[in-house]
């Protein structure tokens, strides 16, 4: 017999996975929440005490997932010094809290470097996903090949579904975007070439090598080490000289990357990127005399993140869109988060779908109670139970505050779903008041 | 050092009160375009961190004026091997003709005269007893306050006109009990070592010795500069120079690291009747 959770994975990819009414589809998620516990509870050490210390040990509607949700911040709860310090076999019995495999059997002999933990945990079936952690501690979550393969997919999917796209036998992507060498960002891409652009040569903005999880770790832990005054003169010259180099490297790969974009200006054109990247390249096609009325009208574009800081003039937006001939229409945007698998694809009203495979969970402010919103719509912080992931626990409790909506959308679909406005907590005055953050530190935190 | 003149010189690095030899980088003088050569630049060794006090911290003034009085007797040119040693190679790289350069050298006991380097302390400072320790006032609104100096970190960027000037910079250094970073220019890579070895002589474990590093690197050389001249590991910058060298630290400058700056003047000179008369 199919299981639960193998019937909601199954939907992806499908034609109305994204118009199931809620009521309908619950009793299958609430079955494939209670495969998921009983499938990771002996194994996830977190999960385990998060369901002793609630008394939870059977779902049988959503509020009953509350007290089994990690927040956020459980992934991040390790010690920094034991990765700044490399001190990999604390770092593993760390993981093992919250990793569903157990997490032995890895050669630790000559491991120096983040990058070498990490490749040595994917030869032991620990696939992680690290957070670009740009102010602070990277999370750092483990996936299976299923987590990856259903995380690439998914996303393929939404992005057809949110843009009505097929595969065209002209299309050609353009991955404009930085590089990561990391195996869950390698999947996304290349499905997204499978299932959009299959038969043209993607075009990938490159500066050499891709960027390794730990170059970006190792560069956030250089930053505040600049900024609370520990840094040796060496560390900052060795980062100055890299960042020289990638400096360098980065104009060539723009100018070929602006040369591409032109060149596949009468066929229609994917493009994957952040905002902070895709201005300045618009900027180059724009100084070659080319703009919206020389590319063909049907190019799409996927933008993922926010700003990430970078400074852009107020009409960057319809810059980019104007230079490539792009529609509103035909920007497709998603909300996600590293945590979960599913990314959440915005419809033609301009709000955001729940994934079938995901219960998503409107709770308070402090992330301890659900709150009912009936059919209707409520302000919340967002949780979720990404009933997807095989390699952690897929309830986790977000910094997000939403709007979550349970009635018809106005693009026509049913299904909950969340409104564009998204605020991070962190950034409200009143900051993140996540409340079990600190008894889930102190359960992970006591490992060592 | 080497001497025969065929070979190209070599120019030592002092630091925190150890010589460092050897020929890892070559360098040509801006004046005279010699070449030299001069130890790898270890940043990590130069740089004293914050987490380390400065050796000077508890060390009294008036012990700081011995030492650098003894000192000072030991760097008559005569009796002076280093300096000696120095006046041979400074004439391939300093435009200065060698009579002048030995004029120099021997004035240099008096840098370090204990007459002049106690003006030195009454000319800066209203109250010496605020470089030992707390010193007690009460302002004009009968509020009572206490003033204590705090050594700083300094980098001085050392001219090249004055080869001996370098020795008036080691006072001041030493005097505000400073950790110093002395720059040394490219038309001099060699006095300054030699002044600090003369001290190192004297007692190579002295706080004063080891406050004092002397390094050459290229003025202007970014990848040294931006990494050095920070605020987290300088809290001032005395340069001595002209306005192109000047400029080139100006945008170091910032919050936490501020500027020294003994840079060009405008200044006229005013000759009298008797000497036009001559």
């Amino acid at each position: 017999m199919t299981s639960a959770v193998e019937r909601l994975m199954g939907m992806v990819g499908t034609k109305d996975c994204y118009d199931v009414a809620p009521e309908e589809l619950l009793p299958l998620q609430i079955d494939a929440a209670n495969e998921r516990l009983q499938g990771q509870i002996d194994k996830v050490g977190l999960l385990r005490n998060r369901a002793d210390s609630s008394g939870v040990s059977d779902i049988k509607e959503p509020a009953d997932l509350v007290p089994l949700l990690f927040a956020h911040t459980a992934y991040k709860s390790y010690s920094e010094s034991w990765l700044t310090e490399g001190q990999w076999d604390r770092m593993g019995r760390w993981l093992n809290a919250v990793a569903t495999r157990p997490v032995d059997g890895v050669d630790l002999d000559g491991v120096e470097t983040l990058d070498g933990w990490i490749k040595q945990m994917e030869s032991v079936g620990h696939y992680l996903s690290c957070s670009s952690g740009t102010t602070g501690k990277p999370a750092i979550m483990s996936g299976t090949e299923i987590d990856i393969e259903f995380s690439a997919k998914a996303n393929a999917a939404g992005i057809a579904w949110g843009l009505g796209l097929q595969p065209d036998s002209d299309r050609k992507f353009f991955g404009l975007g930085p590089q990561f060498a990391a195996p869950r960002e390698n999947a996304i891409k290349d499905a997204m070439i499978d299932n959009l652009a299959p038969d043209v040569e993607p075009f990938l903005f490159g500066a050499g090598e891709p960027i390794t999880v730990g170059a970006m770790v190792e560069m956030i832990v250089l930053r505040r080490k600049i900024a609370d005054g520990t840094a040796r003169p060496s560390e900052i010259a060795e980062f100055e000289t890299l960042a020289a180099k990638r400096g360098g490297g980065m104009e060539d790969a723009a100018r070929a990357a602006v040369e591409a974009l032109t060149e596949a200006r009468s066929r229609p054109i994917m493009i994957s990127g952040m905002y902070g990247q895709l201005f300045p390249l618009a900027e180059g096609v724009r100084a070659k005399g080319f703009s919206g009325n020389d590319f063909h009208a049907e190019n799409a574009m996927f933008v993922a993140g926010g700003l990430k800081g970078a400074a852009l003039p107020e009409d960057y937006r319809e810059y980019i869109l104007e230079t490539f001939n792009l529609p509103e229409q035909r920007l497709y945007q998603t909300y996600s988060m590293r945590e979960i698998n599913a990314t959440f694809p915005v419809c033609s009203a301009s709000r955001y779908h729940i994934s079938p495979w995901v219960i998503i969970l409107p709770l308070d402010v402090t992330g301890e109670q659900w709150l009912d919103a009936g059919d209707g719509e409520i302000e919340a912080r967002a949780a979720f139970m990404d009933l997807s992931i095989e390699g952690h626990w897929g309830g986790i409790i977000s910094g997000d505050k939403v709007s979550v909506g349970f009635g018809k959308c106005g693009c026509g679909h049913q299904g909950p779903t969340v409104g564009r406005d998204i605020l991070r907590f962190a950034d409200l005055p009143d900051g993140d008041k996540i409340s079990c953050a600190g008894s889930i530190d102190a359960y992970v935190g006591g490992v060592s | 050092m080497s001497s025969a003149e065929s070979q190209v010189l070599s120019a030592s690095h002092f630091v925190q009160g150890a010589l460092v030899e050897g020929n890892a980088v070559s360098h040509r003088s801006r004046d005279l375009g010699a070449d030299f050569t001069t130890p790898a630049l270890d940043l990590d060794a130069i740089v004293m961190p914050r987490s380390q006090l400065p050796p000077l911290l508890d060390v009294k003034l008036t012990e700081i004026i011995d030492f650098l009085v003894e000192v000072g007797e030991r760097l008559h040119l005569d009796r002076n091997p280093y300096l000696q040693e120095c006046l041979e190679y400074i004439a391939a790289t300093n435009p200065l003709p060698r009579r002048v350069v030995e004029n120099l050298y021997r004035e240099a006991p008096l840098y370090l005269g204990r007459q002049i380097l106690e003006s030195m302390v009454e000319s800066n400072f209203a109250n010496r007893e605020a470089l030992d320790g707390w010193a007690e006032s009460v302002d004009a609104y009968g509020s009572k306050l206490a003033v204590r100096a705090f050594p700083p970190r300094i980098v001085h960027m050392l001219a090249g006109n004055a080869p001996a000037g370098c020795i008036a910079s080691i006072a001041q250094g030493a005097l505000v009990k400073a950790v110093n970073l002395f720059k040394m220019p490219s038309s001099d890579p060699f006095t300054t070592v030699a002044v600090l070895r003369t001290m190192a002589d004297v007692d190579a474990s002295h706080p004063v010795v080891r406050s004092m590093t002397a390094v050459y690197w290229q003025g202007g050389d970014e990848s040294i500069e931006r990494t050095l001249y920070r605020p987290q590991y300088f809290d001032k910058i005395v340069a001595w120079g002209g306005g192109p060298a000047i400029n080139n630290v100006i945008k170091y400058l910032g919050p936490g690291i501020q500027l020294v700056s003994f840079d060009p003047k405008s200044s006229i000179s005013m000759i009298g009747r008797v000497w036009s008369s001559r």
